[in-house]
């Protein structure tokens, strides 16, 4: 073991590969940061340039893009009120509004620890409990899958902002997007109204755009009348690296918690980071004795999300590294350069190459250290971005977007998508409808859907969904969180905060 | 800079007015490849190998570009709008057949010209680890004593649906169809045990059955194949069905006909380079390459039988 | 989301009842809208076939999304109506409407200036459409001086022509292209 343990490190430590890492942790959070570009966007990118190295390496340079990508989703995120990626959407709650108050250095240093850490964490997991982790997951049928997502809909009472009713009814208008296009069973059209360009569906990542990105951009443009033009944030360039290590460390509790949520949803294939950073989200903010700050500035917040987003980078891996199976889209274009090169990856993978999988680890380890490394750096860099005016970064950044949006499936029809999408977003936007719910409804609705209708299908029998141990875990949670949300709202109303929306 | 961009413009149109189109210098630019499926899949990894080796060959960028949706109809549907001159090509397998018999598509294999038949995954029934069947006769007759109590896994309206299909009609039996979206799905299912079999390949399952998680009850080849010989074949156990994935390049229909003998030629270069070879099996494709006339006629076989079939996968 | 709530939120504490009233009257407006949206695409999804592999069919689920996406709004709106009328009802309402387009004009000459790129995008190409955008929409924010001018033709030069130039032969990418123009 010791033996392969050297000759995985020998070769993640050549220095080629340390290179090629390097700039492939550079390529990963400048793609991330984008907003619009995303991090598979990058790996694809990366994929035919491992097909010409070794194994080992090339799968560390796709890592090193992996990892730079789950964090650099922040930098547009904290900046821009823009979720650089689709899973850096609860980010935004609170490094953004942290940003605005004049400490974009510390939202940014906040975000950079919490994701090291997380990604720390998370491979530590990894590396102890894969195996066993893998065969839970694996096991996981239809009625666990359904049942989770039902349980991870009623997070939508922690981003519903200032009323229930609309915050349920983007929930639901999220949901009713995501059934356009080919039914998840049978392919066939489904409220496509015999429109080509709904055939195909709506993307996740053209809804995200649409939704966040130019209503951001479009809400950008103008305040209240007033015409702006000065820089998006104040100049604050204190970074106090150091201290905010320290703050994130002082949170012990929620970073491994966001870390664990984070390492769960990664190693539920088909789940992934987006559910994980808003779930991390929704559990800081329920444990918080100061639940009412959220949204407001609040580091716990900013350490939730982007531990929680960051984990999923070695949980992915779990199912990956010990069946085979991957997590992710992105998981799956590492196992095809994988297979490329003649590695079989499946239940054996550690028996028949192990200097392979511990290379992976130290590979996975070396990333994150590159990660900070590279953003401690360059976060002036970064702030930069905020001094340069408005009418140069919102015309060009909403082109990002188009081009995201366009490169994804390279379907003209996903502009026009992404421009209605921003229309609706925007009015959504003015008419103060939380859009998070919105964009949970469009991630969780076709999985459960799909897994409802197969769990009927498998056992036409309801009451399995209760039978199942694991399955009525989540149930109960679900019902335990419903309760427990409308007692914090029923709270919230008899203190009268000043704010008649609240329960409807 | 403005002017140097439209003088470089106006070059460009004259450029792309005059060039007749000649097969000696095909190709002189980048080709495209529309691959209508994802990253990361089985069409995406092999069509990146095939279109690494094209690149060797020819000498020309041939960039992927993943055009998903609907079964693989969008970046169809698109290919087919493309300028016929041989700088775009794109892939179809099994599936746009059975789209096009269930309804989904209008286009067919026949709406392009098939350039040659460049990957083969052959299919296996693959059984779950189970206390009621190991083999493909224990299975008949388990399914045959408890009808409709085998969860077998397809894609519902897919291929491997229609390979079930063509399975539940040799045995004589009937299965309950659980729908999942891909083979990795698929397969993942069989080994969690929610489901009792599916239809499996050897990049997906070979590993499982290696470690003794997944049983391989036959494969749809003529013969046996190289990686997997101590699998009978489905045919050497008295059910002559041909279960395969096959992969074909194609250009669109009005391409000229040098341009497409010259593509089939360099395609055979191609796969015939040592590199690529390797590249393919270790992706699950058996090295095959069939070319013009032998795709077509392999193609319309098939279409005879998955016309034959289709009343199976409607829903 | 929590993120966006300081702005429209703490407008909203300080506001007049008739900013409350104007600010409700749209939402009134988007709940029919939304409501009867539901109420149409529930009604379609019902006709959906149904499927003879499994127990729910591709319309079971729609339908329910969109019946409790109905029920929402129908509830919503009654509260909305109840709240104008509690603010000093419509004629007011309806002319601070028209107040809150004007505000937002230049979000939405933006938007349109978006609408009309990606609709030439196709005839266009990428290269020659997005440089229009671009130059129009930075004009558009920074007012038309001189020196915003020169900047604007420059940055769009740059993300519009360099920025196809950087996918087509660094990252063989290639962006749309136009009927017209090959790049």
């Amino acid at each position: 073991m010791l033996d392969a343990f050297f000759q995985g490190a020998h070769q993640v430590f050549a220095f080629d590969t340390l290179i090629y890492m390097l700039i492939g942790s550079v390529a990963g959070i400048v793609a991330a940061a984008i907003p619009g570009f995303t991090v598979t966007m990058a790996i694809i990118l990366t994929l035919p340039l491992t097909f010409a190295m070794e194994p080992l390496q090339g799968i560390s340079v796709m890592l090193s893009v992996y990892v730079g990508g789950y964090t650099g989703g922040l930098i547009s995120a904290a900046l821009l009120g823009i979720p650089g990626t689709p899973s850096s959407v609860a980010t935004t709650f609170d490094a953004f509004p942290m940003a605005r108050n004049g400490e974009p250095g510390r939202a940014l240093s906040l975000g950079v620890w919490a994701s090291f850490f997380g990604t720390i964490i998370s491979t530590l997991v990894l590396i102890v409990a894969a195996p066993p982790l893998a065969v839970v997951a694996v096991r996981l049928g239809p009625w666990e899958y359904f049942s989770l997502i039902v349980f991870a809909l009623t997070i939508v009472a922690s981003l519903v902002g200032n009323s229930l009713i609309r915050g349920l009814i983007a929930g639901v208008i999220g949901l009713g997007l995501a059934t356009i296009g080919p039914d998840p069973m049978m392919g066939r059209p489904r409220l496509t109204f015999d429109m080509d360009l709904l055939a195909p569906g709506l993307p996740f990542l053209v809804v995200l755009i649409g939704i966040f990105a130019i209503s951001q951009l479009l809400d950008e443009v103008e305040i209240h009348g007033k015409k702006v033009n000065h820089a998006l944030i104040p100049k604050s360039i204190d970074f106090k690296t150091w201290e905010v290590m320290r703050e994130v460390l002082m949170r012990p509790v929620n970073l491994i918690r966001s870390s664990l949520v984070g390492v769960v949803i990664g190693a539920l294939p088909g789940a992934g980071g987006s559910i994980a950073n808003l779930l991390a989200y929704d559990q800081a903010k329920r444990s918080s004795k100061t639940p009412e700050k959220f949204g407001q500035g609040i580091a716990d917040g900013v350490v939730a999300s982007e531990a929680g987003n960051s984990a999923t980078a070695g949980g992915g891996l779990i199912p990956l590294i010990s069946l085979g199976i991957p997590g992710s889209a992105v998981d799956a274009i590492l196992m095809a350069s994988l297979m490329v090169h003649g590695i079989s990856v499946g239940p054996r993978l550690i028996l028949d190459h192990a200097d392979l999988v511990y290379g992976m680890f130290i590979a996975l380890t070396v990333a994150s250290f590159m990660m900070l490394v590279v953003c401690v750096a360059s976060m002036r860099l970064f702030l930069r971005v905020t001094d340069i005016p408005k009418q140069f970064i919102v015309p060009t950044v909403m082109i990002c977007c188009v081009i995201g949006a366009f490169a994804l499936n390279n379907r003209m029809g996903d502009l026009y998508l992404l421009g209605a999408i921003g229309l609706v977003g925007y009015i959504l936007k003015c008419l103060d409808y939380p859009l998070a719910p919105l964009v949970l409804g469009v991630i969780l609705g076709p999985i459960a859907e799909t897994n409802l209708r197969r769990a009927l299908m498998s056992d036409g029998d309801w009451t399995v969904f209760f039978t199942r141990p694991i399955s009525a875990l989540f149930l109960a949670a679900a019902v335990l969180s419903v309760i427990l949300s409308i007692r914090s709202i029923w709270k919230a109303h008899k203190k009268g905060n000043g704010n008649k929306d609240a329960l409807v | 800079m403005l002017r140097k961009i439209a003088m470089a413009a106006g070059l460009m149109l004259a450029a792309a007015a005059v060039t007749p189109v000649m097969a000696q210098d095909y190709p002189n630019k980048p080709i495209e490849f529309i691959v209508p499926w994802g990253p990361g899949g089985g069409s995406d990894t092999l069509m990146r190998i095939v279109g690494l080796g094209l690149s060797e060959v020819t000498g020309q960028p041939v960039p992927i570009i993943n055009m998903p949706g609907v079964g693989g109809t969008v970046g169809l549907k698109e290919f087919a709008k493309r300028p016929a001159d041989g700088y775009t090509i794109s892939q179809i397998h099994e599936g746009l057949l059975t789209a096009n018999k269930t309804g989904i598509t209008d286009l067919d294999w026949d709406s392009f010209i098939p350039v040659a038949l460049v990957a083969s995954s052959p299919q296996y029934l693959t059984l779950s680890k189970n206390d009621n069947f190991k083999n493909l006769e224990e299975l008949k007759a388990y399914a045959k004593a408890n009808p409709g109590k085998v969860r077998a896994g397809v894609t519902l309206g897919g291929v491997p649906h229609l390979h079930m299909a063509m399975i539940e009609d040799a045995l004589g039996v009937q299965f309950s169809y659980v729908g999942f979206r891909d083979t990795g799905e698929r397969i993942r299912a069989l080994v969690g045990g929610n489901i009792d079999i599916a239809i499996g390949d050897v990049s997906s399952a070979s590993e499982f059955v290696k470690n003794g998680d997944l049983i391989f009850a036959g494969v749809g080849t003529e013969e046996r194949t190289a990686e997997e010989p101590d699998v009978p074949t489905m045919k050497e156990q008295g059910y002559d069905l041909q279960m395969a994935v096959t992969r074909g390049v194609v250009l669109p229909k009005g391409t000229p006909q040098p341009i497409v003998d010259k593509l089939a030629d360099d395609l055979k270069k191609a796969m015939s380079l040592d590199d690529i070879k390797t590249k393919m099996k270790n992706a699950g494709s058996a090295n095959v390459f069939i070319g013009e006339e032998d795709y077509k006629a392999y193609l319309e076989k098939l279409d005879a039988d998955v016309t034959k079939l289709v009343g199976k996968l409607q829903g | 989301m929590t993120a966006d709530t300081p702005k429209p939120a703490a407008a909203d504490a300080v506001a007049s009842a008739a900013t409350r009233a104007r600010n409700e009257l749209a939402r009134l407006v988007s709940y029919i809208v939304f409501g009867v949206a539901a109420v149409y695409c529930a009604w379609r999804a019902s006709s959906l076939p149904t499927s003879r592999w499994e127990p729910l069919g591709a319309g079971s689920f729609p339908k329910l999304v969109f019946s409790v996406l109905a029920a929402l709004c129908l509830f919503a709106a009654i509260k909305s109506v109840i709240d104008i009328h509690r603010n000093g009802g419509m004629p007011e309402a309806v002319y601070a409407f028209g107040r809150w387009l004007k505000i937002r004009r230049i979000s939405f000459a933006i938007y349109g200036l978006l609408v009309v790129y990606l609709g030439v995008l196709s005839t266009l190409g990428f290269s020659l459409a997005t440089f229009g955008f671009l130059l129009i929409a930075q004009l558009l924010i920074a007012g038309v001086t001189r020196r915003t001018v020169i900047q604007s033709v420059i940055a769009a030069l740059v993300f519009s022509f360099g920025l196809n130039m950087l996918f087509a032969d660094v990252f063989n990418v290639f962006l749309p292209r136009g009927v017209l123009i090959a790049f």
